[in-house]
């Protein structure tokens, strides 16, 4: 009887040491469909995104064996013309330009939004959910929008101009280089100041409210609360913001290509619409495939260099 | 006991019920075939198609066929990714110029066999432009409607302003523009954009065409070069860019690709344009449209001939499809007499076209269909057709609004024709 239990003791224990030294799998094997999801949906498509750079593809030859040709993709996209051009268009016009603007325009009405005045009067759900209208107006709604508003005969904004007689005849916007990129940039940061806005005011009310409380009787302004003590802590934040922005914007390729396909010309080509030609007007996915990666590339590498001088700038502090 | 007796009853005859209903619908499922049918024109000229469809649907109750609509953009990249996936529609709509690419790719499905099986209407010689849809003599396309330009225009204002008859060549045209150009009446709109896909190639190309020059030729050896010369094309650019300085055309012209466009269609009916281009189904909203009659006239004649292109659309069979023999016969339901009864447009086969009666207001359509010719040449080359037309609007664009002069455009058009050539041939 004893030999039996001490049997079944020993065999429990084996049992045990058997399942301790599976233990360590066991954050992992709960990861696995996370990351086979991810494998599956994120990295599978970059990845063949990659090949397809390094191969001869035409657009008829999906799918098929195609020949690998090194870097000639890249080193006909790089040699061609006009990607100068579209790459100027994409850091400057399009992103440099619009992520600073949301960022100001962003700060200042989450400031204004953020006003004791619409707590009090109970309009806060109000204002927030105007301000969303943009951000949930889908961008082919958006820009078709403006583009009735921006027409030069019968669109409001011309006719407003000529009503206060600030011009004699309607402005075609998207048809003149003086006009069209900034009436692009207008389209763009309409549509997408809101996440900037909700995301700063989302900021500001996480600041306690006895900091800036105690810098008034300190006798701080306004000004020197939002300079001194706002600003900083918003900082981490403001920092997000706009590296999301700069790699969505950096990205886009609906803003450009549903006002102005790039034209007029090729005044405000980007590298996405001049991917997307490549791709499917010239039928050569393999270059329009390596004009991807090298967008993914430009923006790694900034976003590697942002966070390195931030996380410096940080150090530096503490 | 009853009520086991009861129970097991009721459940045999549930059984009994299921299983024949799972049986009958397993037959019907068998004998119903669903093909898929599409196409890329829009919704608003489409009518007319949908009804030959469900008229199909009435009389075929075993083979239902689907229509899905796609727009014109959309559809060759669509098509590209689906075939080779073993996907995509049973019957596709084809533009002339496409099927050559998707046949090359094996893309579409060799119609001879089908065709030598039962001959479409009067045989497959009857149709117009089959030469685009053949590659190494076998038929991937079926031609199902043709079309061409013709001008569009208001005679009552082309009376008002004093314009007797319609101008006959490029130069009276630009005349009659000015004649024409009042206010905020223009003397000729046309879809200046600088998109892959605007209409700016078309009228770059009638002008040239005309003036007895072509983008690209093969010469006696079979060789492939450019054959504009930088003074053709800078004469051309100057020719449409002129309406621009004239301002006899709008500026906001500059970004319109379709003809199709509001500014263009509506544009004709409200009298901020007296003079426009169009194909017959534009005409036709564009007449739905307007205040006033409309008229169409011959495209204006150049030094060497006067000239449009034969477009139109073709059918194509997918090599996936599991049901050919059933999209065959929808093919050629389609590309009969029966289809054009409710489709308004014009049959690709000679046999059916003979019989059309045109309306009085699309005589210009009747003047230039004979005179039409294909974009064969073109898709011959070695340069895809749709590069062509990218650069073509895309410099033209550039000298309207001003980025570059005329002569800078023509020499980047002809450096870039001869770096596609190359690349075309390597």
């Amino acid at each position: 009887m004893s030999a039996t239990v001490t049997e079944q003791r020993r065999a429990a224990g084996v049992a045990r040491k058997a399942s301790a030294s599976f233990h360590w799998l066991e954050p992992y094997a709960l990861i696995l469909p996370a990351m086979a999801v991810l494998a599956f949906f994120f990295a599978g498509p970059a990845i063949y995104n990659i090949a397809l750079s390094f191969q001869q593809v035409s657009l008829f030859d999906l799918g098929k064996p195609n020949a690998w040709v090194g870097f000639d993709n890249f080193i006909a996209v790089l040699s061609g013309a006009g990607l100068g051009g579209a790459f100027f268009n994409t850091a400057v016009m399009q992103t440099f330009v619009t992520v600073l603007l949301r960022l100001v325009f962003g700060l200042a009405l989450a400031i204004l939004l953020n006003a004791e005045v619409f707590r009090r009067w109970h309009l806060g759900w109000l204002v927030r959910s105007l301000v969303l209208v943009p951000f949930v107006t889908p961008p082919v709604v958006a820009v078709a929008a403006w583009k009735w508003l921006l027409d030069p005969r019968y669109g409001a904004v011309n006719q407003l101009l000529i009503s206060v007689g600030a011009i004699e005849r309607g402005i075609p916007f998207l048809s003149r280089t003086s006009t069209v990129w900034g009436a692009v940039e207008t389209m763009l940061i309409w549509r997408e100041l809101p996440f900037v806005v909700i995301t700063f005011l989302a900021a500001l009310q996480s600041i306690p409210k006895e900091l800036k409380e105690s810098a008034r009787i300190d006798g701080a302004s306004e000004f020197q609360i939002h300079m001194r003590i706002v600003l900083p802590m918003l900082k981490p934040v403001i920092a997000v913001v706009a590296l999301l922005t700069t790699i969505w914007t950096f990205n886009n390729f609906v803003y450009v290509w549903l006002a102005t396909r790039g034209g007029p010309g090729d005044y405000t080509q980007v590298l996405a619409t001049k991917m997307y030609t490549v791709s499917f007007v010239d039928y050569r996915v393999g270059e329009g495939a390596a004009i991807g990666v090298l967008m993914s590339v430009i923006m790694f590498v900034f976003a590697l260099a942002y966070l390195t001088i931030l996380a410096r700038q940080n150090r530096g502090k503490g | 006991m009853i009520k086991i007796r009861i129970a097991s009853m009721i459940l045999a005859a549930g059984v009994a019920t299921l299983s024949a209903v799972m049986l009958a619908g397993n037959a019907l499922s068998q004998e119903k075939i669903e093909l898929v049918f599409r196409q890329f024109d829009p919704p608003t000229e489409i009518a007319g198609l949908i009804a030959a469809v469900d008229a199909w649907n009435s009389s075929h109750p075993d083979v239902q066929v689907k229509l899905q609509t796609m727009t014109g953009g959309d559809t060759l990249a669509q098509l590209a990714r689906e075939v080779p996936a073993g996907a995509g529609p049973d019957v596709q709509q084809l533009a002339f110029v496409w099927t050559r690419d998707l046949a090359k790719s094996k893309l579409l499905l060799d119609l001879d066999p089908l065709i030598k099986s039962a001959v479409p209407g009067a045989g497959i010689d009857d149709f117009l432009a089959v030469d685009l849809a053949k590659l190494d003599g076998k038929v991937f396309g079926v031609p199902w409607t043709a079309d061409t330009f013709s001008m569009a225009y208001r005679p009552d204002l082309l009376q008002a302003a004093g314009v007797e008859g319609f101008p006959d060549n490029w130069q009276s045209l630009a005349d009659a523009a000015k004649k024409l150009t009042n206010g905020d009446q223009y003397g000729f709109c046309f879809p200046a954009g600088s998109s892959p896909d605007s209409g700016m190639w078309i009228l770059a190309n009638y002008y040239l065409w005309s003036n007895g020059a072509t983008l690209v030729n093969q010469d006696g050896s079979g060789k492939w070069t450019v054959s504009v010369t930088p003074e053709q094309l800078t004469q051309t650019i100057d020719y449409f860019n002129k309406f621009f300085v004239d301002a006899t055309a709008p500026e906001n012209l500059i970004t319109v690709n379709a003809w199709g466009d509001p500014e263009l269609v509506g544009g004709l009916g409200r009298g901020d344009c007296a003079i426009t281009f169009f194909p017959p189904q534009t005409f036709r909203a564009a007449e739905k449209q307007s205040e006033k009659p409309l008229l169409t006239a011959p495209i204006p004649k150049g030094s060497a001939k006067r000239v449009s292109h034969l477009g139109g659309r073709a059918l194509g069979i997918n090599p996936n499809s599991k049901h050919q023999k059933e999209a065959w016969e929808f093919v050629q339901y389609l590309t009969g007499p029966e289809t054009f009864k409710t489709y308004n447009q014009y049959p690709a086969q000679k046999s059916l076209l003979s019989k059309l009666q045109f309306p009085a207001a699309e005589e210009g359509y009747v003047a230039m269909l004979p005179v039409a010719q294909t974009f064969e040449r073109y898709i011959s080359s070695p340069i895809p057709v749709s590069s062509m037309t990218a650069l073509i609007n895309r410099e033209f664009g550039a000298v309207f609004s001003g980025q570059r002069e005329p002569e800078e455009a023509a020499s980047i058009i002809i450096k870039e024709l001869n770096d596609l050539l190359a690349r075309g041939k390597g």
